[in-house]
């Protein structure tokens, strides 16, 4: 049996220009009540920066104030040598595609995607309008008025809008959140092959963390009009600044706790939730005995022990596979004992929720394979709990 | 259903006793005429140059009134400022004045000793019983009708069209001409329409300023005056039967105009759909 696939996916044009580094220097925009900043945030020449966030963290707003639809309360937006921030928003030569497509009701879709003719390169836009139709596959939707078109549909053809002016940055805010769950996926990989092959410098917000990861190269998180945390994916998952971003990125396991003592390569934190002390590999002398610390690890990088194969912990290499872990792991450190609460599937993973019989402590643990016994020992890695200072209320 | 259909004749039983009092005195008026005396009072009674000079008069009124309430319109759909409250309650004040004051107070400015009327004299142009006279007093009591139509088309236009039409390129003005107008023309047209049929109505500011040349309504009233219902109420019916043509004639036109090409280009397309679809 042969399918025939739809041949929707975009086709790979050549990088038009150079693309140009975008940095914001301590930008801060005020409007109403919300204030905005300062954000420092500097994308390189054809980087996909996302921008993630709850709702009212201001991530749109700032994408705007790129935009140039704020006035700039204080600091700069440059792109390359450029000064947007002293620029009207038509001169900033951007592609903005926006969360509910924003297509002209009045204009056809070639009417939509011609309309920066006048101010874009006149022929030129013309002139590639035939290959962006065909580059997005939306030729045959060229006569029709944007209320006929599907979410899909409509979307493409926002993006023809913006990419025949050939802009210098490219904006997106939440472009996929009015779509079908369905068809986003393939459109994330097909958007981010565009946004590679063409290398336009890139701002992207979004309040969907798995497509932050499918598209950025950095990810910045705002939170409350501040930029809590820009990096890259490694850098956001593997050291999240605060306890705030280890939640967003995904971080399920996270105690308060109280640095006990300190050894030479790490510290002991007072788990009261778990119930016991925990080690935690870290500089030591950052962080003072009496400390009060959040302490966190993620949900996939716990191990479980069966209380049988405990004394023969030697032998538990395929349970242990961290060879710096398991000196720490044959002292017995870091066990805590469990009890299996509650089991879920979710997709190919297990979702187990572990109690502690002895506290009030709940853990969360990802894993492949079905765990067997009821009662266990839960491993928390010591090079895997990640460790931050609690402010005080 | 039962429940339903109690509560939809609950609504109608008012809105028909509404429709007849509308109705009623219309239908009755136009039944007392005979078409041969209403024939006799159009050739004689010089009611046809009283309604072309109405119609002439509120045409140019409601086309001021666009030029001069279209921009307003946009400006207070689109930004806040200090003391909107203010500019808005003045702008609507002409609404709120008794029509005669309304004339009186047009004298003041426009008469021969007002600040515009006696400059205007010196170039010969007059105010007082002239054709200039009926149309200011025209555009003084419609024209809030524009600005507030006009507003309202504005403020229903998203935003986000007008800042996407930046992006693009496109300057301020250019965004107003090619997305903003075109986007609220069913605000501004409808707008053009009732500033329109207020000015043609109107006694009494243009009774003040410019009894003569009469207008159609003041004519009628004259007649009325002067000799009954017998011509006046011919004249009444030759007014309504005009109006309601004009009016019929602007709403035909307005859909036309006012609709997104989106109908009739969707409708096309339909049929286009099903064909692809059978192809499949």
């Amino acid at each position: 049996m042969t399918m025939e696939m739809p041949s929707k996916s975009f086709s790979v044009p050549p990088a038009w220009q150079e693309a140009l580094p975008l940095r914001l220097e301590a930008l801060e925009v005020q409007a109403g009540l919300f204030h905005l900043g300062p954000v420092e945030l500097h994308l390189q020449a054809g980087q996909v920066g996302v921008l993630v966030g709850p709702s009212g963290s201001g991530k749109t707003m700032l994408l705007e104030s790129v935009a140039g639809f704020h006035s700039v309360a204080g600091g700069e937006i440059w792109l390359g040598n450029q000064r947007l921030s002293a620029q009207p928003v038509e001169t900033r030569k951007i592609g903005y595609v926006f969360q509910d497509f924003a297509l002209f009701p009045h204009l056809s879709v070639r009417e939509n995607i011609l309309f920066s003719a006048p101010y874009r390169g006149g022929r030129a836009v013309y002139e590639r309008l035939s290959s962006v139709a065909a580059l997005l596959g939306i030729e045959s939707l060229l006569e029709r008025q944007p209320s006929s078109l599907s979410g899909g549909e409509k979307q493409r053809v926002a993006l023809a809008r913006a990419l025949v002016t050939r802009p210098r940055l490219f904006l997106f805010d939440e472009p996929m959140s009015a779509l079908d769950a369905a068809l986003q996926r393939p459109l994330r990989r097909e958007l981010r092959k565009l946004l590679r092959s063409i290398g336009v410098t890139t701002l992207y917000v979004t309040h969907n963390f798995a497509e932050a990861q499918a598209l950025g190269d950095v990810v910045g998180v705002l939170r409350q009009g501040r930029l809590e945390q820009f990096g890259t994916l490694t850098e956001l998952f593997e050291y999240p600044k605060t306890p705030w971003v280890a939640r967003f990125v995904g971080m399920e396991n996270m105690w308060e706790g109280q640095v006990e003592d300190r050894s030479a390569n790490g510290v002991w934190v007072w788990c009261k939730a778990l119930g016991t002390r925990l080690f935690v590999a870290t500089e030591p002398d950052a962080w003072p005995n009496g400390l009060p610390v959040v302490m966190g690890i993620r949900s996939e990088e716990l191990r479980l022990v069966s209380p049988q194969r405990l004394p023969y912990a030697e032998n538990l290499d395929d349970e242990v596979d961290f060879a710096t872990d398991r000196a720490l792991f044959l002292e017995k450190r870091n066990l805590v004992p469990v009890q299996v609460a509650e089991l879920l599937r979710e997709e190919a993973l297990w979702r187990v929720s572990l109690r502690v019989p002895e506290a009030s402590g709940e853990l969360i643990w990802q894993t492949t394979i079905r765990p067997s016994a009821d009662r266990a020992f839960c491993w928390l890695s010591p090079q895997q709990l990640r460790l931050w200072t609690r402010e005080e209320k | 259903m039962g429940h339903f259909r109690r509560f939809l004749i609950a609504l109608s039983i008012p809105f028909v006793v509404y429709l007849l009092f509308v109705i009623l005195p219309l239908l009755t008026s136009i039944l007392r005429q005979t078409p041969a005396h209403l024939w006799e009072v159009w050739r004689t009674s010089g009611i046809a140059t009283a309604l072309g000079l109405s119609f002439a008069a509120a045409t140019s009124a409601a086309l001021v009134a666009a030029l001069l309430c279209i921009p307003g319109g946009y400006l207070l759909a689109r930004y806040d400022f200090p003391g909107k409250n203010l500019v808005e309650a003045v702008a609507d004040l002409p609404l709120t004045v008794p029509h005669t004051v309304a004339g009186i107070v047009l004298l003041f400015v426009f008469g021969s000793e007002g600040l515009i009327g006696s400059a205007a004299e010196r170039v010969g142009l007059s105010f007082y019983s002239t054709f200039w006279g009926v149309l200011i007093a025209m555009l003084f009591v419609s024209a809030p009708f524009m600005l507030n139509q006009a507003r309202e088309g504005f403020g229903s236009v998203p935003v986000r069209l007008e800042q996407a039409a930046r992006t693009l390129g496109a300057p301020p003005a250019h965004v107003f001409w090619r997305i903003s107008l075109p986007l609220a023309r069913s605000g501004v047209l409808s707008g053009l329409l009732l500033t329109w049929a207020r000015a043609v109505s109107e006694v009494g500011a243009v009774s003040v300023i410019a009894y003569y040349p009469m207008t159609a309504p003041v004519h009628i009233y004259d007649m009325f005056q002067s000799s009954g219902l017998r011509v006046s109420g011919a004249e009444a019916v030759i007014l309504l039967l005009a109006v309601l043509l004009f009016f019929l004639l602007c709403r035909w036109v307005i859909a036309r105009l006012g609709q997104p090409r989106t109908l009739r280009v969707s409708k096309r397309w339909r049929g286009k759909r099903c064909d692809d679809g059978d192809a499949l």
